[in-house]
């Protein structure tokens, strides 16, 4: 049956932040039919102040990285707690997309990225060796180096074996990236990135791979958040010019 | 270093993630340049790596079966070598679509093989004008092929719905699918089957070229030469009955392009002129050359034919309304292949108008996809962000029929045009925030979104016509906090649709529709 519509509704905000007026209730109760309304719903609008897109969780708030590492090797257990709950977030969003997936089950995932996070974690004197200066990157590359033996030590192995039926096209070693972009265009991507300098790579990595934005890069590894962004457009530029002309 | 400009630019749209607009350095450096081809990879890889950050929720949609890893949910249609199916691919975490070739026996069937030759090839090209390919097996004696699932209609069914299109819209598509066979061309495939039935356009704007494999094989060019319409895109040598080349895939577009404009095939010494007096002459005489000059003629690769198309667009675009969008990237999944994503992107007629929308769960701040479950007292409100100012309406419709404006409205501090940036309807009024909340228990709600950078002028009547009693009909007092308004007429089921269309005849708009189910709804529960 064809309701009619008592629409829109606007109605005076309630006192209360949570519940809709008592009006609004009255209003909704004897419009049996009422089936959508404009309801006052006093309460924080959330972001889209700034950009277009949706923001996505923001575990990169809170004291640099940069501090809490320095705190950590002053023997600081919760700055070392907090650095692992700032960084594993992100590390398994990007282990998602960037890590293998026929390869190894999710946990196993989850697994790799926990074990390598709290070892490097341990070993913080090799992060500094390294010569990064973002601790993420240098677990990406960490984690990277690791599925790629694995993945070598696979093949040499014989691989997953397939039912004889199953001529499965996709390749089990294939990260979602990689199907989604083909594996070829990511490889040249990978080798292009690797062709430029430490900061470059280590800001295109954060910004395309890890998505913190520019105010997130410039706390993380120092800057403003206008040399970060001019940094990264160039780094894309040069980057563009390698596979182009390479 | 002038040459430079167009290259940062884009390198400075990646980095934001802002969507791309590729034509200023297409016209600069060539469409075929190849720092813009790598600039497209790298925008590519970070779409699909924002995309990967977050994956869309899991339509609600019972398992019909399994293949492989795929889990099948519905069937999209049939053919005669097989069907096309939904399906969600638990890995990358978003819908596909699965075509499943007919026969069991797969040891045997060559056809089988074909399919598998022809996943292996096209799973190398990713390109925002060719259907992305992810994958192709035999599972359960079944030989089938995964790709990206594209939501929108063929060009046949646009071209039957609203007849022959404008100039400009129509060297767009050119454009695109220029795009598109450069990268097929440079793989050194050959498509084979350009025609309106293959290109797709999806909800958004976006073309894209799918259905690779007429291979050439004797069978297929026999079946091909009996249906007249596939025929007409042979060229003569083809007709003839030699294999398919690049230049056969030129020559379909070529042919394709006219068809497009002229509503019809090109008849034996007939020009386009004479179909469409109203386009330019010297842009009639453009695209009959391309038809009709011998392959030695005519540019011989996709970038030369684009280069002819370039040619023939105004030089300063006007923001006219037959305007297509630039192409979104296949690879970027999440704007792209799923079906959540392609209800909140469209990509607009104006060059560089680009906008998302999609309706969120106030309370849980989840995006809510299409077919997702809200409840009595769900609040929502719709996320918009454009980067040029817009008009917008929003309009609900229940299971009923019912339909209702939800924006603009009397008494919001909101209202059209929308300045160009990010805005949340329905906004606020008085400076207190509001969203639209779900009261009824129909069996589910649908949602038109209506976006255009010009007004509306039949929209706005009919939505008056909708709801004829804005403020004051009912002795409601605009801005006092109070506004009713009654007496609607119920519409019947389909409204949404009828308002689609006085849409689109008023102007070149975009749309979003989204419908979403009730949880608590249960048979008769709305007695």
């Amino acid at each position: 049956m064809p309701s009619q519509l008592t629409f829109p509704d606007l109605l005076p905000a309630a006192g209360s932040r949570a519940a809709p007026s008592p009006t609004c209730r009255r209003v909704a109760a004897a419009a049996a039919d009422l089936r959508a309304r404009l309801a006052p719903r006093p309460r924080e609008m959330s972001g889209l102040e700034s950009g277009a897109a949706i923001p996505p969780e923001r575990p990169m708030q809170g004291e640099a990285t940069e501090l809490l590492l320095h705190r950590i090797r002053a023997g600081d257990a919760r700055a070392r707690q907090a650095l692992y709950d700032r960084c594993l977030p992100l590390l398994l969003r990007w282990a998602h997309g960037r890590l293998p997936h026929h390869a190894r089950s999710a946990s196993d995932t989850e697994d790799l990225v926990q074990t390598t996070l709290l070892r490097a974690l341990r070993h913080l004197e090799d992060f500094q060796a390294s010569g990064s200066g973002a601790f993420l990157a240098y677990l990406r590359q960490i984690l990277l180096n690791e599925v790629r033996r694995e993945l070598r030590s696979q093949r040499r192995h014989g691989g997953a074996h397939l039912p004889v039926d199953d001529m499965e096209l996709a390749d089990p070693g294939q990260s979602v990236v990689e199907q989604l972009v083909s594996q070829e265009r990511l490889a040249a991507y990978e080798k292009a990135l690797a062709r430029l300098d430490r900061r470059q790579q280590e800001l295109v990595v954060l910004r395309i791979e890890f998505g913190l934005s520019y105010p997130e890069i410039a706390a993380e590894i120092g800057g403003s958040p206008d040399a970060v962004r001019m940094t990264v457009t160039r780094a894309l530029q040069r980057m563009a010019s390698e596979i182009g002309h390479g | 270093m002038a040459e430079r400009e167009p290259t940062r630019r884009i390198a400075e749209s990646i980095a934001d993630e802002r969507p791309v607009d590729w034509r200023p350095a297409e016209r600069a450096l060539g469409p075929d340049d190849p720092e813009l081809a790598s600039l497209r990879l790298l925008d590519d890889v970070a779409r699909a790596f924002r995309a990967t950050g977050s994956p869309p929720p899991r339509p609600a949609r019972p398992v019909l079966f399994r293949w492989g890893h795929l889990e099948v949910t519905g069937r999209l249609g049939a053919g005669l070598t097989g069907e096309v199916f939904a399906a969600w691919d638990p890995v990358l975490q978003r819908e596909v679509a699965l075509k499943l070739r007919a026969s069991r026996d797969p040891a045997s069937d060559p056809a089988n093989h074909q399919l598998l030759a022809e996943a292996r090839q096209l799973a190398g090209i990713r390109h925002g004008n060719v259907l992305a390919v992810y994958g192709a097996a035999v599972h359960d004696g079944r030989a089938g092929l995964w790709s990206e699932l594209i939501d929108g209609a063929p060009l046949s069914a646009r071209l039957e719905a609203d007849g022959p299109m404008a100039l400009t819209e129509v060297l767009h598509i050119g454009l695109d699918l220029c795009r598109a066979l450069a990268q097929v061309h440079g793989a050194g495939l050959v498509h084979g089957d350009i025609k309106a039935e293959n290109v797709m356009r999806e909800r958004g704007g976006r073309i894209v070229l799918m259905d690779f494999g007429a291979s050439g094989r004797r069978e297929d060019l026999a079946a091909r030469l009996l249906q007249s319409g596939t025929r007409a895109y042979l060229s003569p040598a083809r007709q003839a009955g030699a294999p398919p080349t690049a230049a056969d895939d030129l020559h379909a577009l070529a042919v394709l392009l006219h068809l497009l404009l002229a509503g019809r095939f090109p008849e034996p010494g007939t020009a386009l002129a004479d179909q469409r007096p109203d386009l330019p002459a010297a842009a009639c005489a453009a695209l009959d050359r391309l038809r009709l000059a011998t392959p030695a003629d005519r540019p011989a690769s996709a970038a030369g034919f684009a280069r002819v198309l370039l040619d023939l667009l105004p030089d300063r675009e006007a923001p006219s309304p037959t305007r297509p969008r630039r192409a979104l990237l296949a690879a970027s999944a999440a704007a792209v292949v799923v079906l959540v994503a392609a209800l909140s992107w469209w990509r607009a007629p104006a060059p560089a108008w680009q906008g998302q929308a999609e309706f969120v769960d106030v309370d849980s701040g989840r995006v809510l996809a299409d077919d997702a479950e809200v409840g009595l007292g769900d609040a929502l409100r719709l996320r918009l962000a454009s980067d040029a100012g817009s008009h917008v309406y929003v309009v609900n419709e229940d299971s009923a029929g019912a339909l209702a404006v939800l924006f603009p409205l009397p008494g919001l501090d909101l209202g059209n045009p929308l300045p160009a940036g990010s805005h949340e309807l329905p906004g606020t009024a008085g400076g207190r925030p509001l969203a639209w909340e779900i009261a009824s228990d129909a069996e589910h709600e649908a949602f038109l979104v209506i976006a255009s950078r010009s007004p509306l002028p039949a929209l706005a009547q009919a939505l008056v016509e909708l709801a004829p009693a804005t403020a004051g009909a009912d002795g409601t007092v605009r801005g006092a906090g109070r506004l009713r308004h009654a007496g609607a007429t119920a519409e019947p089921a389909g409204g949404l649709d009828r308002l689609e269309r006085i849409a689109r005849a008023d102007g070149r708009v975009h749309l979003v529709r989204l419908r979403l189910r009730h949880r608590d709804w249960a048979p008769g529960s709305a007695d």
